[in-house]
């Protein structure tokens, strides 16, 4: 049920991610011309209900193996990561052109930083609690993260 | 470490329950963690965990050599592994799925492969710090397995030496155990709380003095270990 969802969501993600492309493409490029909307305004898919369910579930219980935890710990920073991409997706199109390009510059760059702030963040040497330790910082940066770029939404969405 | 087949088989035992939950393992198990090299996402393998970006083609390449069921159609994939990703070749993930289930040859290349690995990697590092007795076999093998070796940052947080360097065997084992147990317990990162229950084990059996591991079974985190 839940890869399903997953699954559906990571189809959907695909979707917006070829729409951001040619929404981003040179025309409105350096204008500060509003770009087109290409995400319905009433579509506004949901994973939180997928995120507490995982969360309820790893939270509930005792005597999890260490490959629980690591898929469990796997699982919620997919889905954190997916709602960021959610996230980013409707605020780049509230924005101008110009203001989308530095968007993406932003994202590009705190991609590259997520990954090195995750690996820091990891102590083992290796070994079966490293994947743990890295998913698990993973997601507090993406949450952040996602944090963040909501506000910003909130205020872009505002102003309109 | 002179262990007995028994006393192997129940440190085996018990981290595999560690792991999995079963005393078996699960040597058809692939989990995918976007661990890999530049956070890309990579995929885990087998009874103990072996990585695309790291030792997993030493593993295919073992199997293939043994002619196993599935050793011809997993043959040509061995160059690509830790070059091209194969995270998202599903053909390939469902080829180690079945071998992992239907095929002994490859339940037996993990057992040697792991044990070389990891088993024999840890008992040697035993070997060279001067433990002997079975619990500290699998307080260190356990160790590796978690945490990929003895961890250095934890051993300095006890005033206790190896044997080798003069000290006490079990005072040894009872301070890294008792370390480890407050770091997983209060480390910042709240995830690692969740995996106490191996280190209160392994106190457990150091507090009933099962040095020996005779005492049985051992409760792996609500599952008992007897070594059968």
């Amino acid at each position: 049920m839940r890869k399903g969802l997953l699954q559906l969501f990571s189809q959907l993600l695909t979707c917006f991610a070829l729409s951001f492309v040619s929404a981003c493409s040179p025309p409105g490029r350096g204008s500060a011309e509003p770009a087109s909307q290409f995400v319905p305004g009433e579509w506004k898919p949901s994973l939180e209900q997928v995120q507490t369910s995982i969360q309820d579930e790893l939270d509930t219980g005792t005597e999890k193996s260490q490959r629980y935890l690591n898929r469990a710990s796997q699982n919620l920073s997919d889905v954190r990561d997916a709602q960021l991409f959610i996230t980013y997706v409707l605020l780049a199109q509230g924005l101008d052109a110009k203001e989308q390009k530095a968007l993406f510059d932003e994202q590009k760059t705190w991609l590259a930083n997520r990954h090195e702030l995750a690996r820091s963040a990891v102590v083992s040497k290796g070994g079966s609690l490293a994947p743990l330790e890295y998913a698990s910082a993973f997601r507090q940066v993406t949450e952040k993260r996602l944090a963040e770029l909501e506000q910003r939404l909130t205020q872009v969405t505002n102003k309109k | 470490m002179n262990l007995t087949a028994q006393q192997k088989r129940i440190c085996e035992q018990v981290v595999n329950v560690f792991e999995t939950g079963s005393t078996d393992g699960d040597y058809s198990n692939i989990s995918i963690y976007n661990d890999g090299p530049n956070d890309i996402r990579q995929i885990t393998y087998g009874r103990s965990q072996t990585t695309e970006y790291g030792n997993l083609d030493e593993l295919v390449d073992l199997y293939a050599s043994r002619n196993g069921l599935f050793s011809d159609k997993l043959r040509p994939f061995i160059t690509r592994i830790g070059i091209k990703s194969l995270v998202d070749d599903k053909n390939f993930k469902q080829l180690l799925r079945d071998a992992g289930k239907n095929d002994p040859i490859m339940r037996q290349v993990q057992d040697e492969f792991f044990d070389k690995v990891y088993f024999q990697r840890a008992m040697r590092w035993a070997d060279d710090n001067g433990f002997m007795r079975p619990l500290s076999a699998l307080v260190i093998y356990d160790s590796w397995i978690h945490s990929g070796s003895i961890l250095d940052f934890l051993r300095r947080r006890f005033p206790a030496v190896p044997p080798a360097q003069g000290g006490t065997e079990e005072d040894w084992i009872k301070q890294y155990v008792e370390t480890r147990q407050k770091w997983l317990a209060s480390a910042s990162n709240k995830a690692l709380h969740a995996t106490v229950y191996r280190t209160r084990c392994l106190l457990n059996e150091i507090g009933r003095g099962n040095w020996d591991l005779s005492q049985l079974p051992i409760k792996a985190n609500g599952v008992n270990v007897s070594g059968q």
